[in-house]
C-alpha cells in the first residue's frame, strides 16, 4: 500500500520481541506485529458494525376457514420494518450529505 | 522488490511487481500457537498448506481482545509486502473469507462448496487486533476430510430486545400451565410444547439442509393481528375466520460487489467489509441464511457485530391464536405427529416449518407489490439467487432469464400462469419434480404467477400440477410437514454442498475501455508487468474541459485494486510542475478512488441495464468516486476489435512515455478494412499544470506523418450525455516515428509535438524526445 518512509516513526514495523510464556494455548511463537495506516478509530469504524442490510421483505401465513369448514393457509409477504427504517437511514443520510 | 505508488503522472515511474512479505510461521493441521500481537496491530506471519485430500478447513481464533480474522487462498495478500505499510481496508478487499465479530473468539469453515473451495495448496492468515492493548492470542487450523453434516439450527427463545423486525414477547415460550403430552410431544407445560414444536420444525429444516455453521432464528410471539407492519392491510387483519399466524424471514442479505463511501472524515473509501467475496454469484444478493455457509462464518462474524444479538432469522409467532374471536378460537396443534383428522386445530411445525423455508432464502426480492416500486423491480437494480434461479417461458416456448430481462417483461412474466419456472439443474432433476421427464421448458418446475399479481405470493412459492409442490405453495390445504421440491431448490439458493468447479484465472486484456451510455469519457487500461496494471481516465469537467486521473495497482481475484497515496486516494490527479522536484505532485483534493471488476460484470445495474454492449471482451464495472461523485458505477467494453485479422503488426498499442513525468500518450493499433490503424490519446499539461488530453489518429503507423491533435470539449461525468454528444477543435500537432514496439529506451522511436490547450487556462506544451513502451508490448500481453 504505502512506501516505507524510514526507520521510526509510525511507518516503521513494530515488532514484539518479548511475550508471556504462559498466555494462550500451544506452543508460543514470536510474530511480527505490523501496523496499519488507518487510525485505531477508523479502522474499527470500517470493521465493526458494518451497515447490515435487512431483508426487504418478510413472508406472512395467514389461515381462513370457508364456509363449508375448510381451512388453507396462504402466505404473503411485506416489507420488513427493519428494511423500511434502513431506506430511511440511507435517505436521511444522502439528503444530509447534500 | 520496492511496490512504488505512482505519485507521478508514471508513464513516469518504474513499476515493479509486488514484493510479498513471505509469511515465516506454518501452521499445522490440530495443532494451536500462541503469541502476542500489540495492540492496533496485523499479523501476516501465518500461512498453512493444506493437504489434498482435505474436504474441510477450520480456522479458529482466541484473543485476550477482539481480534479479528482473515483469509486467503493462493497468494498472499495484496499490499502486505516487506515495504507496504498495512492498511485494514485494503486488506479486508483481498480477503477471501473473514470473521470479525465483537467477540474475542472467531472461526470460519469453509468446504468443498465454498467459491473458494478447500484444496490442496497454501492458505495465508491474517490476524488483526483493534485493542490498544496486546492481545494474547490462539490459532488453530485444523485440516479433516468431514463432510458438513445436518445444518445445526439454534433456536432462541429468550431474547426480546428490539431488532428492528417488530414486538417480540418471549414470556409465551416459558409458559406454566400444565400440559398433557400430544402427538408426541413430551412437553408437560404449554412453553415446552411450543418449544418442542418449533425445535421440531427446526429439525426437519435442519435434516434437509447442510452446513457447519450454526444458524441462529430469533423465536418471538407478538399480536400480530395488532401489529403495526401489518395493520394496514385488511386481508392480514384477525377475524373469526381469518388470521395471521406466522412470518419470518431472512435477517439480512448479502451483496458481492464493489461499493464506495464517504467516510468520517468525508474521504471516499471501499466498503470492504460489506463486500461479500465469497458469495458465488456476483452483483447478486442473498439471504443471510445462506451466507453463513458460504462464508463459512456467522452473521455477527461477516458484519463485525456482536454475536449474541445477531441472528440469520427470526419468526413470529401470533400469541392471539386460540382467543374465541381469532379464527372462530381455532387453537395449534403441538404434536409432532400430524393432527388426526378432521382437524381442529392449526398445525403448528407445519406452520413454522413453511415460514422458516422462506427464513432460509426461499423468497425473492424482486418487487411485486403495485404499493411499492414497479412490478417486477428488482432490489436496488441488483439481481437476488432466488430471481436469479426462474425463467420466463414464453408461449413460443422461448426461455429467458427472469432477472435478464425488463420490468415490465418480468411483470408480465409474473402474471403470465404457467410461464414463470425454475431453471436450477438440481431441481429440475430432483425426483420431487413429477416433470423431470418432459422435455425442456416443459420439465422446469412452476413458480407461482397468478393473473392479476399477488403480493408476496408470487414468485415465492410453486405451484402447478404435476409437481410434488409439498410445502411451499402459496395456498394450502391440510397441513403439509414435506418441503417438497422446495429442498432441492434450497441448494440453488446456496445450500448445496456441490463441489465447487474452480475456473482458470486470468488476466484482463489491456485495451481502451469506455461505458457506451457515456460516450467521449473512458480508460486506458494496461498491463505494467505481471499482474500491474495502469488505468488512466479520460473524462470531463463539469465544464466539458478535458481532463485526466490516473491509477495503478495490481489486479486481484479479477479485480483491479488501485493502490492508494498517503490521503486514501487511489485516483489521481496530477499536477504537471515544471522545473520542480519532483515535477509532478498530486492535487489529493480533486482525486478520488477507483475500482475494475471484470467479475460476472454483465450480471451488474449498470451493465444489466438493456443497452446491446459487445460481449468480444469481459465487460468491467468501473466503480469510482471523484469529488461529490461517490460509488459511481460505469460498464466497460473494450473499444478495441478483437478476434482474427484486427491485429496489427506491428502493434504499438500501449502507453508510451518520454523520461519526463506529467505527460505521455496511449496508443491503440489495430487492423481494420485490410490496414494497419492507430488511434492515440495525448496525456499533456496546460498552462496551470493541469492534465488535459487530445486525440489523434493515424492510417499508415509507421510514417512519420504530422497528425492532428483534436481537442473535445464533452460533458461531464455525471450529466445526461447531451445529444450530439461532443464538440472537436484542432489544438496542435504530433509526428510520431514509431520504430518498434519496446520498453527500450536506447530503440529509436521518437515523438514531436506542438500543442495549444484550447481552454480557460491555455498554455501550449512542445515536446521533441524519445519514447518507449510503459506498458509491456501487446506481443507480450
Amino acid at each position: 500500500m504505502f512506501k516505507r518512509t524510514g526507520r521510526g516513526g509510525m511507518l516503521l514495523w513494530a515488532v514484539l520481541a518479548a511475550a508471556p510464556a504462559a498466555a494462550g494455548s500451544g506452543e508460543f511463537v514470536q510474530v511480527e506485529s505490523r501496523p496499519f495506516v488507518e487510525s485505531a478509530a477508523k479502522a474499527r469504524a470500517l470493521l465493526k458494525n458494518q451497515p447490515q442490510q435487512p431483508a426487504p421483505s418478510l413472508s406472512v401465513l395467514s389461515a381462513t376457514i370457508a364456509a363449508d369448514g375448510t381451512v388453507t393457509t396462504r402466505c404473503e409477504s411485506q416489507s420488513s420494518p427493519a428494511y423500511r427504517a434502513w431506506v430511511e437511514e440511507l435517505r436521511d443520510a444522502t439528503e444530509q450529505e447534500r | 522488490m520496492v511496490r512504488r505508488l505512482l505519485l507521478s503522472f508514471t508513464l513516469l515511474l518504474t513499476l515493479a511487481p509486488i514484493a510479498h512479505a513471505t509469511p515465516s510461521i506454518a501452521l499445522s493441521s490440530g495443532a494451536s500457537r500462541s503469541f502476542t500481537l500489540a495492540g492496533n496491530a496485523i499479523s501476516d506471519a501465518f500461512f498453512f498448506d493444506a493437504p489434498a485430500d482435505a474436504a474441510q478447513l477450520r480456522f479458529a481464533i482466541s484473543g485476550t481482545t477482539d481480534v479479528d480474522l482473515l483469509v486467503r487462498y493462493g497468494s498472499p495478500f495484496p499490499g502486505t509486502g516487506p515495504t507496504d505499510v498495512l492498511s485494514v481496508n485494503y486488506l479486508g478487499e483481498g480477503a477471501h473469507y473473514r470473521a470479525i465479530s465483537a467477540e474475542n473468539s472467531e472461526l470460519i469453515t469453509i468446504g468443498r462448496y465454498n467459491v473458494r473451495p478447500v484444496r490442496a495448496g497454501r492458505w495465508y492468515v491474517v490476524v488483526l487486533n483493534f485493542a490498544n492493548t496486546p492481545s494474547t492470542t490462539s490459532i488453530t487450523v485444523t485440516a479433516s476430510t468431514a463432510e458438513p453434516g445436518a445444518l445445526p439450527v439454534n433456536v432462541v427463545f429468550d431474547d426480546s430486545r428490539s431488532d428492528g423486525f417488530g414486538a417480540c414477547s418471549t414470556s409465551e415460550w416459558n409458559d406454566s400451565t400444565p400440559r398433557s403430552a400430544v402427538g408426541g410431544n413430551s412437553g408437560t407445560t404449554l412453553g415446552q410444547q411450543r418449544r418442542n414444536a418449533v425445535l421440531e420444525a427446526a429439525r426437519v429444516l435442519a435434516a434437509q439442509l447442510r452446513s457447519p455453521v450454526p444458524v441462529r432464528v430469533k423465536a418471538c410471539w407478538a399480536n400480530l393481528c395488532d401489529d403495526p407492519a401489518t395493520a394496514g392491510d385488511d386481508s392480514l387483519r384477525c377475524t373469526a375466520t381469518s388470521a395471521v399466524l406466522a412470518s419470518a424471514g431472512p435477517r439480512s442479505i448479502f451483496l458481492r460487489a464493489t461499493q464506495m463511501f464517504r467516510d468520517d472524515d468525508g474521504s471516499p473509501a471501499v466498503a470492504a467489509f460489506s463486500n461479500a467475496p465469497f458469495l458465488p454469484r456476483a452483483q447478486t444478493f442473498y439471504a443471510g441464511t445462506p451466507t453463513t455457509k458460504l462464508a463459512g462464518a456467522a452473521t455477527c462474524a461477516l458484519v463485525g457485530g456482536p454475536c449474541d444479538s445477531t441472528y440469520e432469522a427470526r419468526i413470529t409467532f401470533n400469541n392471539q391464536i386460540g382467543q374465541a374471536t381469532v379464527l372462530g378460537g381455532r387453537n395449534w396443534w403441538f404434536g409432532l405427529d400430524p393432527q388426526p383428522q378432521p382437524a381442529t386445530d392449526t398445525d403448528f411445525i407445519s406452520t413454522a416449518l413453511h415460514e422458516l423455508t422462506h427464513g432460509m432464502g426461499f423468497t425473492s426480492f424482486v418487487n411485486v407489490d403495485e404499493e411499492d416500486e414497479p412490478i417486477g423491480a428488482k432490489l436496488d437494480g441488483y439481481d437476488d439467487i432466488y430471481a436469479a434461479n426462474a425463467v420466463s417461458v414464453g408461449d413460443d416456448q422461448s426461455v429467458r432469464g427472469f432477472t435478464a430481462i425488463s420490468n415490465a417483461a418480468r411483470a408480465a412474466a409474473l402474471t403470465s400462469i404457467s410461464g414463470l419456472r425454475w431453471s436450477g439443474a438440481e431441481a429440475t432433476a430432483s425426483i420431487d419434480n413429477v416433470r423431470r421427464d418432459e422435455a425442456p421448458p416443459n420439465n422446469l418446475v412452476r413458480l407461482f404467477a397468478p393473473n392479476p399479481v399477488q403480493p408476496g405470493s408470487s414468485l415465492s412459492h410453486v405451484t402447478g400440477t404435476g409437481i410434488f409442490a409439498g410445502l411451499m405453495q402459496p395456498v394450502i390445504s391440510g397441513a403439509p410437514r414435506n418441503l417438497g421440491i422446495a429442498g432441492a431448490m434450497l441448494g440453488e439458493l446456496g445450500w448445496s454442498s456441490a463441489n465447487t468447479i474452480v475456473a482458470t484465472e486470468s488476466l484482463p486484456r489491456p485495451s481502451l475501455y469506455y461505458d457506451r451510455t457515456r460516450d467521449n469519457h473512458g480508460i486506458s487500461f494496461g498491463r505494467v508487468t505481471g499482474n500491474i496494471y495502469y488505468l488512466l481516465f479520460y473524462t470531463y469537467d463539469q465544464a466539458g474541459n478535458p481532463e485526466w486521473f490516473l491509477a495503478s495497482g495490481p489486479v486481484i481475484d479479477g479485480v483491479f485494486l488501485a493502490s492508494t497515496d498517503a490521503s486514501g486516494r487511489s485516483l489521481l490527479r496530477i499536477k504537471f510542475r515544471p522545473g520542480q522536484t519532483p515535477e509532478t505532485s498530486v492535487d489529493v483534493a480533486a482525486s478520488g478512488i477507483v475500482r475494475l471488476d471484470f467479475n460476472q460484470a454483465q450480471l451488474a445495474p449498470a451493465c444489466n441495464d438493456g443497452v446491446a454492449r459487445s460481449t468480444a471482451s469481459p465487460l468491467a464495472v468501473m466503480t469510482w468516486s471523484l469529488g461529490d461523485d461517490i460509488d459511481q458505477n460505469w460498464c466497460m467494453e473494450s473499444i478495441l476489435p478483437s478476434g482474427p485479422g484486427t491485429v496489427a503488426t506491428p502493434n504499438f498499442t500501449g502507453a508510451w512515455n518520454s523520461v519526463q513525468s506529467g505527460w505521455g500518450f496511449d496508443l491503440a493499433s489495430f487492423r481494420a478494412g485490410g490496414s494497419n490503424l492507430l488511434s492515440g490519446l495525448l496525456f499533456y499539461p496546460d498552462a496551470n499544470g493541469d492534465g488535459r488530453w487530445a486525440l489523434f489518429t493515424s492510417s499508415s503507423p509507421t510514417t512519420p506523418n504530422a497528425l492532428v491533435l483534436t481537442q473535445r470539449t464533452g460533458y461531464c461525468r455525471t450529466c445526461a450525455a447531451p445529444a450530439g454528444g461532443a464538440s472537436d477543435q484542432s489544438a496542435g500537432t504530433i509526428t510520431l516515428n514509431l520504430v518498434t514496439p519496446t520498453t527500450d529506451r536506447a530503440a529509436p522511436n521518437r515523438a514531436n509535438l506542438s500543442i495549444t490547450y484550447r481552454g480557460p487556462s491555455g498554455g501550449t506544451f512542445v515536446r521533441d524526445v524519445p519514447i518507449a513502451l510503459l506498458t509491456e508490448p501487446s506481443a507480450q500481453q
